[in-house]
């Protein structure tokens, strides 16, 4: 008999198991352990299924949200996986990543009375439902009658991956171009084990080689082909350029050149691409600060704070320039960081990195701050107090201060038009830019922004790439 | 064995039992043509962890070899000893050899469990699809490529990377290596001596035997010094003494000097130059990590401002370049590349999978 919602009104959140911060805090397994199925059903047994779902306008892919969460209360999971994979190509994924407080969670009226509700957890049930998929779940891969066009793939991140999946449901003929030796994107290289594990990844990127994706690492589009020559002589009809935001914006303070200072990128690369912490085992090496100072209060510097402390660090150390209200890193990722006694320095803005006589990091110079009026952003615009320089003893400083739009691609090819930041511009609705046939989207598009977002930008691209195709007759068949 | 889908190729021997072993057991695969497929599983924690194990797969004629993920591995179809513990290679990258220009490099990776060194492109043929290259058995990653031999592979070769040289007609050009810096001025002596100039090619060494390229260079260059440092071959003295040899000759100015080597050497080329005011390009060798400007290891101060070697080089005004820097930052893993070494030494035991 199902519940009233009167009964489902009765049922608390069920808090996600974790492992024991001060276990954690020194490997590189998962935190989250992930509902076992009982408490999964519990939890989807809180769904109120409105008529009118919110929830369903808070996710950027439009997933059923009630339908899947239905179909776990009551035990289908094979029927909750095939609706969650119709709509959310890497579930297992966004399951892990995605900002669900902002988006699903946020507008769910569970979480209503704002601060004493709590919503049903969208993203832990999400997450269950991909890792039961993964284990029992063959994807009906549906090899489609091929189009006769063919679909090169800029980047393997989220935009990228999902954008191929769904080309080749279509039936064109997908080829990655990956830089990089693995695929994945800032899923691998950026994207912490602990938070999201690489299996994962290599699961739905398999899944992609069984749908006849063809992955070429180690191109970079721009010098190992141009996007003309892609075109023109390699006779691809479409492509999509989704090469995400790869270029690491420094704080331009003196110092920055020091031994032990790293950008988050590169620290987050070595540990999590070239497996840095399994070093000497791995022949990458990379510095093991015995105190690690972040710079940011992003998810990125929460990643590479953990990071920092899993790696050894005796103090591992956050600074950002305002106060924790304004931090812009997921509530989770900053509870997380708390529980494995991430020291957080908060109001403090780095001046000047300092350095010993053989040109090593030695300390951070900062001053403190206060909460000013707000700004165009709408946080509250953080001051510098004058006179209160004082030093944070370091021997790491790795900067989390956000990317840019890496120029690589864009500066080698000509007519295509970037917005004044560098990053690409295209017709907001189509996601096709200033060269036709090109379409981009992700971050090289929006700027920095999340996974799913990106997921989104592959999701609509592909799509009309689609009707972009319909209207062309194959590059190869006039060949 | 899905693996056997992704056939690349590339042909290798069994290269101790573990592999041979393998490659005897090795299955038919239905449907293949007669190829059969042999796996190598991992025997440590750490290799299955990594995902070190290979697979081949075997027909009468040819063997292929592929990673675990079914990419394609980069064959050395030829090799050759310059000097004691310098090798050149010459290794198929159809796709690398077909956009390089001079004065590119690429990044290569030994195996899952290796580093990404980024190494000058000596020599490339975009119709025969091979790229060439020339590397000092230095670190531990630079002394396992240099135990390859021919019809073994590398996991990864990406690129072109890196700016071209600008080649430009300068009347008199004068090109100086030193060591193994030679295989990255050996082919702007070529691009240049097309483009009409005047090529004067220096390159030095310790002792005689650590000049390398010397007979390549004389068929690119119009003349040629050797030089060592302890006069057992060429001249007596260094690049650094040579060129202002040159310099000194009125009859034939130099239009530029390009450079490459250690950095003091090239530090005592730009300071030679600067007096006289002779453009001085330099090519450098930092710390890289990805090769495409995401990472910014391998930022270098170049006239006070920031440039990121990979994208915005490896080619820079020597002028410019803060050389006390890049020496510094060189020798940021110094303790970690001094452990590899230690351990590469003590290592007898052969762990399939990662060599």
């Amino acid at each position: 008999m199902p519940l009233t919602p009167k009964e489902r009104m009765k049922i608390q959140r069920h808090h996600m198991p974790e492992r024991d911060p001060n276990q954690r805090n020194h490997d590189f397994d998962e935190v989250n352990l992930g509902y076992p199925q009982p408490l999964a059903a519990e939890e989807a047994a809180r769904c109120l299924h409105c008529k009118d779902a919110k929830c369903r306008c808070g996710c950027p892919v439009g997933i059923d949200i009630p339908g899947f969460l239905g179909e776990v209360e009551a035990g289908n999971l094979s029927k909750a996986a095939e609706i969650l994979l119709s709509a959310n190509a890497l579930p297992g994924i966004t399951g892990r990543v995605c900002p669900q407080e902002e988006q699903c969670e946020m507008v769910c009226v569970r979480a209503k009375p704002k601060g004493k509700g709590a919503p049903v957890a969208v993203g832990h049930l999400e997450r269950f439902v991909a890792d039961w998929a993964r284990e029992n779940y063959d994807v009906q891969t549906l090899i489609p009658e091929p189009s006769g066009f063919k679909v090169g793939v800029i980047g393997s991140g989220p935009a990228g991956l999902t954008c191929a999946g769904e080309l080749a449901k279509k039936g064109h003929k997908v080829t990655i171009f990956e830089a990089l030796h693995k695929p994945g994107g800032v899923l691998v290289y950026g994207i912490p084990e602990f938070r999201l594990p690489n299996k994962i990844i290599d699961a739905e990127v398999d899944r992609l080689r069984q749908m006849g994706v063809e992955i070429l690492c180690n191109v970079v589009i721009g010098r190992t082909f141009t996007i003309p020559q892609l075109m023109e002589e390699e006779g691809y009809d479409a492509l999509f350029v989704a090469i995400g935001a790869g270029l690491p914006i420094f704080m331009r303070i003196p110092g920055e050149n020091l031994k032990g200072v790293y950008s988050a990128n590169e620290y987050l690369t070595r540990v999590n691409l070239m497996g840095a912490y399994r070093f000497p085992a791995n022949d990458t090496p990379i510095v093991h600060g015995r105190r690690v100072a972040v710079i940011g209060g992003g998810n990125v510097a929460m990643d590479a704070v953990r990071t920092a402390k899993r790696l050894g660090a005796q103090e591992a150390m956050l600074i950002y320039r305002r106060s924790r209200a304004e931090m812009p890193a997921r509530d989770e990722e900053i509870a997380h960081a708390e529980e494995e006694g991430i020291d957080f320095r908060l109001l403090c803005n780095p001046t000047r990195i300092l350095g010993s006589d053989d040109g090593w990091v030695r300390g951070l110079e900062c001053v403190r701050m206060e909460l000013g009026e707000p700004d165009d952003s709408g946080r509250r615009r953080p001051v510098p107090i004058e006179g209160s320089e004082f030093v944070v003893d370091c021997d790491v400083v790795i900067e989390a201060l956000g990317a840019g739009a890496n120029p690589l691609l864009p500066n080698a090819t000509p007519g295509l038009k970037l917005n004044k930041w560098g990053y690409i511009e295209c017709d907001p609705d189509t996601l096709m830019t200033s060269i036709p046939g090109v379409f981009t989207g992700g971050d090289i598009m929006r700027g920095a922004a999340t996974v799913i977002l990106a997921m989104g930008d592959g999701k609509t691209a592909a799509q009309h790439m689609h009707d972009y195709l319909q209207t062309k007759v194959p590059a190869g068949a006039s060949a | 064995m899905r693996e056997a889908l992704f056939v690349p190729p590339g042909r290798v021997r069994p290269r101790c039992a573990r592999e041979r072993r393998a490659w005897l057991g090795a299955r038919d695969i239905p449907g293949l043509g007669g190829i059969r497929l042999g796996v190598i599983r991992p025997r440590s924690g750490a290799a299955k962890r990594a995902g070190t194990h290979r697979g081949f797969c075997v027909d009468a004629e040819t063997a292929f070899v592929f990673t675990r993920e079914g990419r394609q591995m980069y064959k050395i179809l030829d090799t050759k000893q310059l000097a004691s513990d310098v090798k050149w290679f010459r290794i198929e990258a159809p796709l690398v050899a077909k956009n390089r220009q001079p004065g590119q490099f690429v990044i290569i990776r030994l195996c899952e469990t290796g580093e990404r060194i980024p190494l000058t492109i000596a020599h490339s043929d975009a119709k025969e699809g091979y790229i060439e290259l020339i590397v000092k058995a230095i670190g531990k990653t630079t002394i396992e490529l240099c135990k390859k031999e021919k019809g073994d592979t590398l996991a990864d070769v990406m690129g072109p990377l890196g700016k071209p040289t600008e080649i430009e007609k300068v009347g008199h050009a004068v090109l100086v290596g030193g060591g193994v810096g030679t295989a990255v001025i050996y082919p702007l002596a070529r691009a240049l001596k097309d483009a009409g100039n005047y090529v004067t090619s220096i390159t030095g060494g310790r002792t005689k035997e650590l000049v390398v390229l010397e007979q390549e260079l004389r068929e690119v260059s119009d003349q040629v010094f050797a030089t060592t440092d302890d006069g057992s071959y060429g001249f007596h003295g260094t690049v650094a003494d040579k060129l202002k040899e040159l310099m000194d000759d009125k009859e034939r100015p130099i239009g530029a000097v390009y450079c490459a080597g250690p950095v003091p050497m090239m530090r005592a080329i730009a300071e030679l130059t600067r007096p006289a005011g002779i453009h001085t390009i330099v090519s450098l060798n930092p710390i890289m990590v990805d090769g495409t400007g995401m990472c910014g290891g391998c930022r270098v101060s170049v006239g006070g401002e920031t440039k990121f070697a990979c994208v915005d080089g490896p080619e820079f005004d020597g002028h410019l370049v803060d050389f006390t820097e890049l020496w510094d930052r060189l020798g940021a893993y110094r303790d970690q590349e001094k452990l590899a070494l230690e351990r590469l030494q003590h290592q007898h035991e052969c762990k399939c999978g990662s060599h």
